[in-house]
């Protein structure tokens, strides 16, 4: 049962003994002798030396190299020879080990067809380790285990259905199907259920209904096999059929099971199997495994099934409930067992009696010492805290534990409970315990580590967004995320910042002094996708002329400064400076302009481009200012000198456009063409408003066509300009119930450590909601969940603040690919939708807290 | 907004279908891989070398009392320890992680009723009779045969009609 230990590589030199037949006693040279000598029948002495070369391999490296010599050497050998059974273990080896065997595919397939059953065996391994079921060969390989289907010889139609079960693809399955139907009747019980085995790949692999039902059919039959195994088979396919959506006459047949499911499943707990079917003295396990499974998926939603399970779920538990403290084989089959009921249970009409045994076992696997249950206990407790929140109340000082266990698992897995069981008076402590989980993962590197990294946080900011209690909290939460989360920051996520700031007017204030304060304090620290966000949301929503002026220098220095942003920033920069120098006219210009021409001069062209735009726009600022303000005024200043310059030399004198039109208005009238009123009329009104929009509108024009070249260009470009867009106006974060959410939510500490048990208990308050006791908390939930609605007005400035301002340069761009605004998401949406997904929640159940559980289930 | 695969993991399980186990690997504790055999197709050989190596060096990370489950990319891997080598099984959010555990004991019990007290070098020199008893047990990821009997004796019959074929 204990697997002897190896000894390191010297043992492995000489050869083990071959086969169950040969016996482990006597002195060990004599049976190792005896050993090579049968040994020396099946392989040559070359196949021992590869062996022993890999054992002693002490680095990947030096396997590869062992591999891919193998692999040449028996190219060569193939090119020659048939391949013999030690050929293709060799290969094998070879294959596995990382060398490139896909010279040897077709000679795999070759040996299928042979006559030896060994060779025929080994080919049919070997396919199914190289092959996948679109490779070319399989039209070759599909006739030889049709031939083989017909064989006589029980081995030889195994060995074909092994392969059938890997690789099978929709093209194939016409071929061989109704041979492998007709295997269902064969005389040996082997045959039988890897037939079923076969099938239920089948139906998962075909996308044809007849064949479909006709299978469902089938598994339907074989459920009444005399065989255990092959009945345990046929559950495979029944359970893969549950898992697609079903309807009409093929759900009624899948209903129709239950009582018999709930039968086998009630026989097998008696133990009326045979013993050899027991593991560690547990009945079967693994089928009744998969027959709870089934019942879960039969009992969601329906009452009337479930009514018939709730006697038999309840025997399983108390047969496998015994206290889960010894860490023997029977007590993890056991508690594997159990768990699978609470799942059951928990996912069936709710039965208020079962759901208080499930809770029960919860607990039991809570309080383990062992890591694998407890692992498995927090799964069972965010079950059943699905179906009514009060149960997690009992385990809160277990659950704060397990916050801080030593074993990443549990400590995800945790998270996981949390995330599920997170409401507004919570949040902030559960926000705060995952950010120190995510600092406490910086150390890791590699692309796991990012992986996981950026899947946490989208997680917080998930949490942050339903649950905010208030914008401000809200706002300095994803501050802190983003900052936290360096360059590990997913992009959906820096979109979601800016999206939120977009759907509110507070949230973009809030926002705006947030990351204006960051950039100014550590500027140089910060990672681009922070950055992003920052200049994306300054950019589009700082308002004031000084605000705007200071905060384009702010990012032009800090874009300058920082190493860690490149071109592809620099490019958000212009794009976010069009948008302040329209807010300023007067605007620090020459800092402004220089970045412009910086930028114009770049290798990139998506800066290029944009410092194009952002100077085109500059230019147009300049030339339309009109005469009183500060830019526009030393232009004219400049100008003068020019004119009377050019005067001196002979030129014409400058004539203001303003005298210009009076004297062609003069003109006119003297003309007596038109009176004084029409001709004031028809002429442009000097510098107003319209006409600075007019020429804007031009130069944008102007824009829009080269721009819509690149932006088709490169999906990448689209990525990046996707930060500086008007977002599309997900109002994400609920409308603060601030208030209500503060006054019940007990005092928040934002740090706590660990150690201190007063201090777990007051997490264990501020994660649960009271003080230890379950009562006042449980009403606190229900009051919160069955108050109306509070429907978060969506407030006439967030329209407006969604939609791009009329001055923005770039709206006319950004307005080709903006998303599709999300709708609105509420609370109460949200729990609808959860509903939805896990239907088994019945409709009054989210509203009404624990209400459902106490009344009679009958109705 | 939902888009997070870890936001709704408890209706996760729920959904996919019954392929629960991607892989099952041996490997020992110096990080070689002794047998591999995965259900998925959508890796290839070098993302499967690689896949080995990060999943072994982090069990080795992991002290003895850890738990045996650890999530990585989207697989949940279920491992154990026997002696010097590691028997992994990647399985996906549907599969009950504690069954999966047992399961692989079964299967070592399985390996020691066939080999008679099996351990690494019995795997090494008849790596082609391990396929065969992980076939026997499991097929397409779902386990459908943990009776002992019944998985030895094919194979025994196997070995017997190859040994007369050879005579």
């Amino acid at each position: 049962m204990n697997m002897r230990p190896n000894n390191g590589h010297s043992a492995s030199a000489t050869p083990p003994p071959r086969g169950s037949s040969s016996s482990r006693g006597g002195s060990s040279s004599a049976a190792q002798q005896l050993q090579t000598t049968a040994l020396a029948q099946t392989h040559s002495a070359h196949f021992y030396t590869l062996v022993r070369r890999i054992g002693e391999c002490k680095s990947r490296t030096e396997e590869i190299t062992i591999a891919t010599k193998e692999a040449a050497y028996l190219k060569g050998v193939l090119a020659k020879n048939e391949a013999t059974p030690e050929v293709l273990i060799r290969l094998l080896y070879a294959e596995m080990l990382g060398a490139d065997a896909s010279f040897a595919y077709i000679h795999a397939v070759k040996a299928t067809h042979s006559s030896h059953l060994q060779t025929k065996r080994l080919g049919h391994l070997l396919v199914q380790l190289f092959l996948t079921s679109k490779d070319p060969l399989m039209l070759l390989l599909i006739n030889t285990c049709h031939q083989d289907l017909k064989s006589a010889d029980v081995l030889v139609v195994c060995a074909a259905l092994h392969t059938l079960a890997r690789l099978t693809s929709e093209d194939t399955i016409p071929a061989v199907l109704p041979t492998v139907v007709e295997l269902l009747n064969h005389k040996s019980q082997l045959v039988r259920k890897k037939a079923v085995m076969v099938l239920s790949k089948f139906q998962k692999v075909t996308s044809d209904a007849t064949t479909k039902q006709m299978l469902q059919q089938k598994f339907c039959l074989m459920l009444c096999d005399k065989d255990p195994s092959v009945m345990g088979a046929s559950l495979n396919g029944l359970h893969d059929a549950l898992c697609t959506h079903m309807e009409g006459e093929d759900l009624i047949r899948m209903k129709n099971l239950v009582p018999s499911l709930v039968s086998i499943l009630k026989q097998i707990t008696q133990r009326r199997l045979p013993r050899s079917y027991e593991y560690h003295r547990t009945p079967a396990p693994f089928i009744q495994i998969k027959l709870l499974k089934m019942l879960a998926k039969l009992g969601q939603n329906d009452q009337a099934s479930s009514e018939h399970m709730y006697q038999v779920l309840s025997e399983v538990l108390k047969a496998n409930g015994r206290q889960p403290s010894a860490q023997s084989h029977t007590a993890t089959i056991q508690s594997a067992l159990v768990f699978e009921t609470i799942r059951t249970i928990a996912t069936i009409y709710p039965s208020t009696e079962l759901l208080t045994l499930a809770a029960q076992s919860t607990s039991a696997l809570l309080r383990s010492k062992h890591r694998n249950l407890k692992y498995v206990g927090i799964d069972s407790l965010m079950h059943i805290t699905r179906v009514n929140p009060s149960y997690a109340q009992e385990h809160q000082m277990a659950v704060v534990d397990c916050l801080e266990d030593s074993d990443d698992t549990i400590r995800r897995k945790t998270f996981d409970l949390l995330a599920a069981m997170t409401t507004q008076q919570n949040v902030e402590v559960v926000v705060e315990k995952m950010s120190a989980y995510l600092t406490d993962l910086n150390h890791l590197s590699g692309m796991d580590a990012k992986l996981i990294r950026s899947r946490i946080l989208t997680e917080i900011a998930n949490l942050a967004e339903r649950h905010a209690p208030s914008v401000g909290w809200y706002v300095e939460k994803m501050r802190e995320l983003l900052e936290l989360g360096g360059d590990d920051v997913p992009v959906q996520l820096c979109d979601r910042v800016i999206a939120a700031c977009a759907s509110d007017d507070g949230v973009a204030n809030a926002a705006c002094q947030a990351y204006g304060s960051a950039l100014r304090e550590r500027g140089c620290d910060v990672h681009a996708p922070f950055f992003r966000v920052a200049a994306a949301v300054l950019g589009e929503h700082i308002s004031g002329a000084d605000a705007a002026a200071s905060t384009a220098r702010c990012l032009i220095s800090t874009v300058e400064e920082n190493v860690r942003l490149d071109d592809a920033e620099r490019a958000l920069v212009a794009s976010a400076m069009g948008k302040l120098v329209s807010k300023n006219d007067s605007m620090a210009v020459t800092e402004v302009s220089e970045f412009a021409a910086a930028g114009m001069r770049s290798r990139s062209t998506e800066l290029a481009q944009r410092c194009g735009e952002l100077k085109e726009l500059l230019h147009t600022k300049v030339a339309t200012a009109s005469p009183g303000t500060g830019s526009g005024a030393n232009v004219a200043a400049a100008l003068a000198g020019a004119s009377a310059y050019a005067a001196t030399r002979g030129g014409s004198t400058y004539v203001p456009v303003e005298e210009r039109r009076r004297r062609k208005l003069a003109e006119a009238v003297a003309a007596g063409g038109v009176s004084v009123q029409e001709a004031s009329a028809s002429a442009p009104p000097p510098q107003s408003y319209l006409e600075r929009q007019a020429v804007l509108q031009a130069a944008k024009e102007a824009r829009a066509s080269p721009s819509a070249g690149l932006r088709k260009s490169g999906a990448g470009a689209r990525q990046q300009w996707g930060g500086v867009e008007p977002p599309p106006p997900p109002p994400q974060v609920q409308a603060p119930q601030v208030a209500a959410a503060a006054s019940a939510a007990p005092s928040v500490q934002p740090a706590i450590e660990p150690a201190m048990p007063d201090e777990r208990a007051s997490l264990a308050a501020a994660l649960f909601g009271g003080g230890g006791a379950p009562a006042p908390v449980a009403t606190a939930a229900s009051a919160v969940a069955a108050e109306p609605p509070p429907s978060p007005p969506p407030p006439a400035p967030v329209a407006a603040a969604a939609q791009p301002s009329p001055v923005d340069p770039f709206a006319m761009l950004s307005s080709l690919d903006a998303a599709p605004p999300a709708p609105p998401v509420d609370p109460f949406a949200q729990m609808g939708e959860m509903g939805a997904q896990m239907p088994q929640i019945t409709p009054q159940q989210p509203m009404g807290g624990m209400m459902p559980m106490q009344q009679p289930m009958g109705g | 907004f939902f888009f997070s695969p870890f936001f709704f993991p408890p209706s996760a399980w729920l959904a996919t279908s019954a392929m629960a186990m991607k892989f099952v690997l041996l490997v020992n504790k110096q990080g070689q891989t002794r047998l591999a055999r995965y259900t998925d197709e959508s890796l290839s050989v070098d993302e499967r070398r690689a896949l080995e190596g990060e999943v072994v060096r982090k069990c080795l990370a992991r002290p003895e009392s850890s738990c045996s489950f650890l999530p990585h990319r989207d697989y949940k891997v279920v491992y154990r320890r026997y002696a010097s080598l590691f028997f992994l099984v990647g399985i996906d959010d549907s599969e009950n992680e504690l069954a999966t555990l047992e399961l692989i004991h079964a299967l070592v019990e399985t390996l020691d009723k066939y080999f008679g007290n099996v351990c690494e070098l019995d795997i090494m020199f008849h790596i082609e009779k391990a396929h065969y008893v992980i076939d026997e047990m499991i097929m397409d990821g779902a386990v459908y045969e943990t009776n002992r009997t019944n998985v030895v004796s094919p194979l025994q019959a196997l070995e017997a009609q190859i040994a007369q074929e050879r005579a």
